[in-house]
């Protein structure tokens, strides 16, 4: 007869091992159901913070952004915190987003702060006014004085006209000083709700540690069924080209000039960023198939430059040239030379030796896989990224695939297409004599 | 004009080091001499493949009558974009980036040109070769010169024209009026574009890059005989013994009430400036922790007065500046609305008043967290380990500026940051305000003046 001891020791590893799977199958269950709205990357960081976006689908100019400020003051107010812990709020044309840091102790805490986003406005009336003229205060900071801003939110405009993209966050004076609080009110009520948020939290917690943060504050995700986050659709209106210009005598002159073009075929979207980063580092390049020997160092055009190609979603990508001239060149020969010789690269392809010359640098574009402090802060980056822009970010293991399909091919249709056919818009700074 | 002490300053670029290459372990710090007889600070970094060097060449071009004050900002530029002898301008960039490499050149608060490498250990001798060759023969062409030189004419001319720009331009024509070392900050008189000439920019090289550094620092994962061979290479050929230096200037810190009435301004904007000790009579650690309590976020007490309880404006910060090493200052600035510009002067002094009056309110312990985490982590990155041990060495520090600093902010208290707050800060009134407003009687009583230049007479 076996000893009722050791019988018991075999019940009880039984009775642990199927709680222990029981756990793994409801931690499996709450992280795969919730992976559309909690997502947890831990690093080796001191200190967590926690993030929480929202899609706002606000499309009246500045109303999102008024939200944001008084979300935030509603949430965070006179509630005192302590000295090392760190927050903020953002506001994109079609999302915002609020974030607090503190000591990985303090998780519960900062989750049951952050929860207070949900909690209906209750900021004064008076208070809420004032906050309009902050804001006025914010704008001045940010665009008074600034033609690049001013040029940059009249781009998005024409460049992205009847989308959400083209909304100002900020929007104008008069914009400002119409924000009505009973419409904040009413978008915050409408947009600011747990089965519209998605929590990203980072930093030197586990899965597990804020599993059961999550559960000890009673985050509210835990009781909603949820939508899969994804941004507006883009939808690129006619091609077309607007010139803006911004006369100011003391200015420095410089042109901006920004194209967005369609592409036959979709792309995924991470796959398509890799490829115009790259497609990026060759035009900023003095290799042939760069813009640097033709403009800058084989003559002198433009004396300075800056070039960036992106997506905008799987089937658009955006090109943005930026530059400032050399003497005796005015900004319209400086524009026609830089899409001349634009279209000139394109139609011979970028060289082979130029490709694998510049493929080869871009290995500092992702971490060290092999270091797992550095793979654990880039992928917290790569996912807050992706999820503040309301897209699913990928598996780390789908990540490190990403350099292995990138292709000259890839990259010589993407520049046919920049160089090709699409909306553009051109913007002039500086002196006036110095445009034509 | 603001730019945050070294310490601060490494902390707000830490973000942007977390996907550089990462070294573990705790490095160790030694004085040593290259074979060829440079004097050097090794942080010998136990593992990793980056190495950083850090150079800083003393000069006294700012403070002389007679020098083109533009030369030092066109040169520094023109050696790294305008190609050396053997390097065609344009090649070597493109070889840098082969190579995963860096450099660059500055000035650093009007006394020193700082030069800066980085690069993978493997490619020591090519990066250094290259370095040596900018250093020693920089073609400084003709055309180069003018396209840089117009470059940087357009963007001080620009950045003047901004109202808060030239608020700060007022208060550095308040402090050193006519000495040369105003214009050297501010490049005021922009005829030093016009009369710049090749032989200015030779005479500057010709006298700066020299075999007599002030302060050379290595971090990596290197030994000394490497280290030292390579700073051998980076310095060979340069003339051996640079000038004696004349740093002669008074500056005036005065405390003053001036408006800079400017009619076309949208943008009105308060700026509080005092004189506060170098950093090399230490206390740079609680002055980390004090100014970011200050005006360093949005629990700030500065925040607090001007935004949350005022409403008078959208940021309102303090910081630290070297104007020159040993001319170091504390501001509180921001934009303001301006209408509340009076009030906005009274409630930031009754803020700072009361600040240095009571010290830090919340947990000493909590406000060092940030900073201790800070330089735990920096071991990870070699520039910012030269970047600091460099400043390190400027100020006469022993070697190790990084473990030193976290001992001393182990031994920072409430009542060792308020001594420091009582004995290094200025007080209130030891202030000069400046304003910048269309509004002429926006600042009541105010020495109400129309150019900067005018804050000279205040």
């Amino acid at each position: 007869m076996k000893d009722m001891r050791e019988v018991l020791r075999g019940r009880l590893w039984v009775v642990f091992i199927v709680a222990l799977a029981m756990l793994f199958w409801i931690l499996n269950v709450f992280f795969s159901s919730q992976e559309r709205s909690v997502y947890i990357q831990s690093t080796e960081d001191r200190e967590v913070q926690a993030h929480v976006i929202i899609e706002h689908g606000a499309s009246a100019p500045g109303l999102a952004h008024y939200v944001e400020h008084l979300a935030w003051l509603n949430t965070m107010g006179a509630k005192q915190r302590g000295a090392d812990r760190h927050s903020n709020a953002w506001t994109s044309p079609y999302a915002v987003g609020y974030w607090l840091s503190g000591k990985p102790a303090e998780l519960d805490e900062i989750l049951q702060t952050l929860s207070g986003l949900f909690d209906p406005l209750e900021v004064p009336v008076a208070f809420a006014d004032a906050e309009r003229d902050i804001i006025l205060r914010e704008y001045e900071s940010h665009m008074v004085d600034k033609p690049d801003a001013q040029a940059a939110e009249a781009m998005n405009a024409f460049l992205y006209a009847d989308n959400s993209m083209a909304s100002s966050v900020i929007g104008t004076p008069d914009d400002i000083s119409t924000l009505d609080y009973d419409e904040a009110r009413a978008l915050h009520e409408a947009t600011h709700q747990p089965d519209n948020a998605t929590l990203v939290v980072t930093g030197g917690v586990s899965e597990r540690q804020v599993s059961r943060a999550l559960q000890g504050v009673g985050w509210p995700e835990l009781e909603k069924e949820n939508a899969d986050i994804a941004p507006p659709i883009f939808e690129l209106a006619s091609p077309a080209k607007t010139m803006l210009r911004y006369p100011q005598a003391s200015a420095s002159p410089r042109l901006t000039l920004r194209k967005v073009v369609a592409l036959p075929e979709p792309v995924p979207f991470d796959l398509l960023e890799a490829h115009t980063t790259l497609l990026r580092d060759i035009l900023d390049t003095n290799l042939p198939g760069g813009l640097a020997g033709p403009l800058r160092f084989d003559a002198t055009i433009a004396r300075r430059f800056d070039v960036r190609v992106w997506p905008i979603d799987e089937r658009h990508i955006e090109l943005s040239f930026t530059a400032a001239p050399d003497r005796e060149v005015s900004l319209i020969d400086m524009g026609d030379a830089f899409e001349e010789t634009l279209a000139e690269i394109a139609a011979a392809g970028i060289p082979e030796e130029t490709y694998n010359r510049v493929f080869n640098r871009l290995e500092h574009f992702w971490p060290d896989w092999d270091d797992s402090d550095e793979s654990a802060r880039w992928m917290a980056d790569y996912v807050l990224d992706r999820v503040a822009a309301l897209r699913k970010p990928l598996q780390l293991s789908d990540v490190k695939r990403l350099k292995r399909n990138l292709s000259h091919q890839t990259i010589n249709t993407l520049l046919n297409e920049i160089a090709g056919e699409g909306r553009t818009a051109v913007a002039f700074i500086g002196p006036e004599e110095r445009f034509e | 004009m603001i730019r945050l002490i070294p310490l601060a300053a490494v902390i707000v670029s830490l973000a942007a080091c977390t996907s550089e290459e990462s070294n573990e372990g705790t490095p160790s710090a030694s004085s040593e001499v290259s074979p060829g007889g440079i004097p050097y600070t090794l942080i010998h970094v136990p593992e990793g493949d980056d190495v950083a060097i850090h150079v800083a060449w003393p000069t006294d071009w700012a403070y002389r009558e007679d020098t083109n004050k533009a030369a030092a900002l066109v040169g520094a530029e023109l050696m790294l974009a305008g190609g050396a002898q053997g390097y065609p301008a344009g090649e070597v960039g493109e070889r840098l980036a082969d190579l995963n490499a860096d450099g660059s050149l500055y000035g650093l608060a009007s006394d020193h040109i700082v030069g800066e490498l980085v690069f993978e250990r493997d490619a020591i001798s090519e990066v250094v070769e290259i370095a040596n060759a900018h250093l020693r023969e920089p073609l400084l062409d003709q055309a180069w010169l003018n396209r840089i030189s117009d470059g940087v004419e357009q963007n001080v001319t620009e950045e003047r024209s901004q109202p808060a720009a030239a608020g700060f331009e007022a208060a550095r024509w308040a402090v050193f009026g006519e000495q040369p070392l105003r214009n050297a900050l501010s490049l005021y008189e922009l005829d030093a574009f016009e009369e710049l000439a090749r032989d200015d920019i030779l005479a500057w090289h010709a006298e700066t890059f020299t075999l007599t550094p002030e302060a050379v620092t290595v971090a990596g994962e290197i030994d000394t005989k490497a280290a030292g061979l390579a700073l051998d290479s980076l310095f060979e050929g340069l003339p051996e013994k640079g000038r004696s230096m004349t740093r002669d200037v008074a500056p005036d810190f005065k405390p003053r009430r001036i408006l800079l009435h400017m009619p076309e301004a949208e943008v009105s904007s308060i700026a509080f400036m005092a004189p506060v000790p170098p950093t090399r009579q230490g206390g740079e650690v609680e002055d980390v922790l004090l100014i970011n309590a200050l005006g360093g976020d949005d629990q700030s007490v500065l925040f607090n007065a001007m935004r949350t309880n005022l409403r008078a404006s959208y940021s309102f910060g303090a910081g630290m500046d070297n104007f020159t090493r040993d001319h170091r200052i504390i501001v509180m600035a921001g934009e303001v609305d301006t209408s509340k510009m009076a009030d906005a002067e009274s409630v930031v002094r009754e803020a700072y008043s009361k600040f240095q009056k009571t010290g830090l309110e919340d947990d000493v312990a909590e406000r060092k967290a940030p900073l201790n985490a800070y330089l735990s982590e920096i071991n990870d990155f070699v520039i910012d380990l030269a970047g600091v041990e460099l400043h390190n060495t400027l100020d006469g520090g022993d070697p190790g500026r990084v473990q030193n600093s976290m001992d001393e902010l182990e031994a920072v208290t409430a009542v060792s940051l308020s001594e420091r707050l009582n004995d290094a800060f200025p007080k209130i009134d030891e202030f000069t305000v400046i304003a910048v407003s269309p509004e002429a009687d926006s600042l009541p009583d105010a020495c109400v003046i129309t150019t900067p230049r005018e804050a000279v007479d205040c």
